[in-house]
């Protein structure tokens, strides 16, 4: 019963077993544990953002701190600045974001490969600059302080327990929509695009408009946790947003796999809990980041997700091999 | 018959290299029509111009009465041009089965939000998309490789899944470049029942091959190309004891001595 069950519906139950987890650690009382896995639920959103951009479409963002970013000072600016409800504010920040992805998307699509990577990467960088220097409304690089709590009718989200639940309900909620679109029209034209673009539009499928929607997409969930990490810390500041965390989110889609939506919140964990350790190091972590990307890269170009699996699987098939 | 395509005076040039030289072609409708010709005969252009892939440096392309000028290859498709490539082209990294349904791309409606929210229009088109995906495979022998990877299959199955990907919209014209190369006696037949089945099934069929039995097998039409000019045109029978289609395929008597 169990087992026709995980055969007919794994991901179901997969997605199942995350929830039953998830909702489980909080109440084992370390506060430590909850405030990593909050900042992992946030870092996922957008990891799985850039997974349907970079795994599934092909094409590669080196800038996606920037949308990150724009989310969380728009919800900052709007709620904190302008007194703005802060889920209208938030609202605001998605849509802003989306519709700047938008407008940025079709001349950047123009381009492909190493020359794509470098745009993105000047996107990224130019917004960071503008988070850094214009003071009046960003608080330069001091930044914001006193953004406001989310509340729902009088119910704050000011503890990690509590935000705890709001980040995770966002998170899957992003994960099972985007499992949905890759398994649709949507998603099998996204893919079709990576696999050959020329194919692709000889079938019909507008190439330019599938990357630029899908980066609106990915830069839709970037806004949405940019926004949940400005009023989860009360506070914004450009230094989260720079260069390194695009490079960073890179290396979470990388290291889960890139086509793979599980792999991402996955790569997103590992990559959070391996600069947890490495905090005491100082900026060791840049450097160990870097040999993951290219051991993964080398080893297992599938992603640690799928490399492990494969592991397992030889692993097993030898262990049985005296048997058959 | 009618003519489904007209071209006039269609040049292409790459630098100072031209591809196709002011040619006038009309094909007509449900017939086979062989494009043949030594390599750089300007073929492969020749489709690409059709298709849409780059604009022609002169001359117009007329489909179904319309002038295809400035339009992109995207829209082409769904005017009613399919098409098949050399080197197959396949996404590799899906199955058999969604392969044939990104040939239904335009045979659907539903987009982004559709799908994120589980609208039952969109589960409805998704079935029926599946539906005619399995059809065509089946047409071409392929239904029961439906679910592996485009990938693993072997050549010859990856070409007949690339027919079955443009033929499943059901388009007015299908170029297929090169069907049968690479494919043995058998296979080469198959392939060549194939091209008849998709006439029957009101589908304009414009191929390259190399193989001249299965070119006289299956083309009522032959066009000969060489250093993108027409130098011969008619019945496969015609064609074939041509002097001049000849000396291009063999060279000609002066340059070999």
């Amino acid at each position: 019963m169990v087992l026709a069950l995980v055969r007919r519906r794994p991901k179901q139950l997969a997605i199942a077993a995350l929830i039953v987890v998830l909702a489980i650690v909080p109440f084992l009382g370390n506060a430590y544990y909850t405030s990593v896995l909050i900042i992992i639920g946030i870092n996922a959103m957008v990891a799985v953002g850039l997974c349907l951009l970079m795994g599934y479409t092909g094409q590669v963002s080196l800038g996606h701190a920037a949308f990150y970013g724009l989310g969380a000072y728009i919800s900052a600016v709007l709620s904190r600045t302008y007194h703005v409800n802060p889920w209208l504010a938030m609202l605001a920040a998605v849509v802003a974001t989306t519709a700047f992805a938008f407008a940025v998307g079709f001349p950047i699509f123009r381009l492909r490969g190493n020359y794509l990577a470098m745009a993105t990467l000047g996107l990224g960088i130019i917004l960071w600059i503008l988070f850094r220097e214009v003071d009046s409304i960003t608080g330069g690089p001091s930044g914001l302080s006193g953004v406001p709590y989310l509340s729902i009718a009088g119910f704050n989200f000011s503890s990690d327990f509590r935000f705890y639940y709001l980040v995770w309900g966002f998170c899957i909620a992003i994960m099972v929509i985007s499992e949905s679109i890759v398994a649709s029209r949507m998603g099998r034209a996204m893919r079709a695009v990576h696999g050959s673009e020329s194919a692709a539009q000889s079938l019909g499928v507008n190439a330019a408009v599938v990357k630029v929607k899908v980066l609106a997409l990915s830069a839709a969930y970037a806004a949405v946790a940019g926004s949940l990490f400005t009023y989860y810390l009360t506070f914004v500041s450009p230094q989260p947003f720079d260069f390194l965390f695009s490079v960073q989110l890179v290396v979470m889609a990388v290291v889960g796999g890139l086509a793979s939506i599980w792999g991402a919140v996955f790569g997103a964990g590992a990559i959070r809990v391996l600069s947890e350790v490495l905090h005491p190091f100082g900026e060791l972590d840049v450097v160990v980041f870097g040999l993951l990307l290219m051991v993964v890269m080398i080893l297992t170009p599938q992603g640690l997700v799928r490399g492990i699996a494969d592991l397992w699987h030889r692993f097993v098939s030898v262990r049985l091999a005296p048997t058959r | 018959m009618d003519d489904i395509l007209r071209i006039e005076g269609l040049t292409k040039a790459f630098g100072g290299v031209v591809a196709v030289r002011e040619l006038d072609l009309d094909i007509q409708e449900c017939q086979v029509t062989a494009i043949i010709g030594p390599n750089g005969a300007g073929k492969t252009t020749l489709f690409n111009l059709i298709a849409g892939v780059f604009p022609p440096t002169r001359g117009r392309i007329i489909f179904q009465g319309r002038d295809l000028k400035g339009m992109p290859d995207y829209r082409r498709a769904g005017m009613g041009i399919g098409r098949t490539f050399q080197d197959v082209r396949l996404f590799g990294n899906m199955s058999v089965l969604e392969n044939v349904m990104v040939g239904l791309h335009l045979k659907g409606k539903s987009g982004m939000l559709d799908a994120a929210f589980h609208w039952p229009g969109a589960r409805r088109e998704e079935e029926n998309v599946r539906l005619t995906a399995i059809n065509t495979l089946n047409l071409v022998g392929l239904g029961r490789k439906a679910d592996m990877k485009a990938g693993e299959l072997t050549f010859g199955q990856q070409k007949l899944v690339a027919v079955a990907r443009a033929v499943a919209p059901q388009p007015r014209l299908i170029m297929l470049d090169e069907p049968a190369a690479g494919s043995n006696a058998l296979e080469r037949m198959e392939i060549s029942d194939l091209v008849k089945r998709i006439v029957e099934m009101k589908i304009t069929v414009l191929l390259v091959e190399h193989d001249m039995r299965f070119v006289m097998g299956t083309a009522q039409r032959v066009v000969v190309l060489d250093g993108g000019v027409r130098i011969a045109d008619g019945t496969p029978g015609q064609v074939q004891s041509d002097k001049r289609v000849i000396a291009a395929y063999l060279g000609e008597p002066e340059a070999r001595a």
